[in-house]
């Protein structure tokens, strides 16, 4: 039997890993994640279910009163303020005006508590024209005047 | 108290020793990597990787009238039926309706109104506000899409409609 020249790595029990190359993955992802982190116009977190609509926007950052509008609930902050069916407002919930009496009474208390004039909709994106009409008159009637909707950017 | 072998290793070089001392030594990455580790976890988590952007948008509502504004040459109003057509209807020193059909999908023909106000806006370059509205059962995705091409020709756009 011929011997082999090569000589063979002794076998010691002890391996090094080599964690350089970890930390320059790591590294990379760091700084992809930390570009991309905060990048939205509005620091807000939609309920689940809520479908927001796409448009591309080029916008800078905005703050006002969040009032979301969902299949079942409409929330002002974050706490529901009237409930809805079907991303309707029941009859009997509608003024002459076609404003909800339930979010109207919830925005005059968020307007007395903290003045402002700008409302944020983040509504879901299946919802029917005349639910947002009746969403911005209620706010109207409420005294906001500037209306900002949201939407994701599909980019 | 240290070897021998140890203590020559760290030692000054005083005292005329001659030895060199050890000039490769590693860097410990674990921390770093532990810390790396925690960082991106929790980036992970807190991260909103959906960019939420904002559409300004007015209401065309009644009310007292503003001072000082010069009433614009022509106005344009923009209409989502439930069927998919749109109507456009420009008055004052042009008046004229446009309507454009539904697609054959029943959709909204959203590039061609884009390019009709598009055509209006370079005739009337003065007209700087757009009225929209639509039909109650209209879903709010078209009405955000009708609103996001009328504002790469015409910057203000006033939902109509109350």
């Amino acid at each position: 039997m011929r011997k082999s020249f090569v000589k063979k790595p002794r076998m010691d029990g002890q391996m090094s890993l080599q964690i350089t190359s970890m930390a320059d993955i790591f590294m990379i992802i760091l700084v992809f994640l930390l570009k991309t982190y905060g990048t939205g116009a509005i620091d807000v977190t939609p309920s689940p279910g809520l479908v927001m609509p796409l448009a591309a926007t080029v916008s800078g950052p905005a703050e006002g009163v969040k009032l979301e509008i969902a299949e079942g609930a409409v929330r002002v902050n974050g706490a529901q303020v009237a409930a809805i069916k079907d991303f309707e407002f029941s009859s009997g919930d509608l003024s002459a005006v076609g404003a909800s009496k339930t979010l109207a009474a919830a925005l005059d208390t968020e307007i007395r508590e903290r003045p402002g004039s700008q409302v944020i909709v983040l509504a879901d994106r299946r919802a029917p024209y005349v639910t947002i009409k009746a969403a911005l008159a209620s706010a109207a009637v409420s005294g906001y005047t500037d209306f900002k909707l949201a939407v994701v950017n599909p980019n | 108290m240290m070897d021998g072998e140890t203590s020559r290793a760290w030692s000054p070089g005083v005292g005329g020793e001659g030895r060199k001392q050890e000039q490769d030594f590693d860097l410990n990455l674990a921390p770093i990597i532990d810390c790396f580790v925690v960082l991106i976890a929790f980036v992970m988590i807190s991260a909103a990787f959906a960019s939420i952007g904002i559409l300004d948008a007015g209401i065309a509502a009644g009310g007292a009238a503003p001072l000082a504004v010069t009433d614009p040459e022509v106005r344009l109003k923009v209409e989502l039926s439930p069927d998919g057509a749109i109507g456009m209807q420009l008055t004052g020193k042009e008046a004229r309706e446009i309507t454009l059909p539904p697609l054959k999908n029943g959709g909204y023909d959203i590039p061609a109104m884009g390019q009709k106000v598009a055509e209006i806006k370079a005739k009337w370059p003065s007209l700087e506000k757009t009225r929209l509205t639509a039909e109650n059962k209209v879903p709010y995705q078209e009405v955000i899409s009708s609103i996001e091409t009328i504002r790469k020709s015409i910057p203000g756009v006033a939902l109509d409609g109350f």
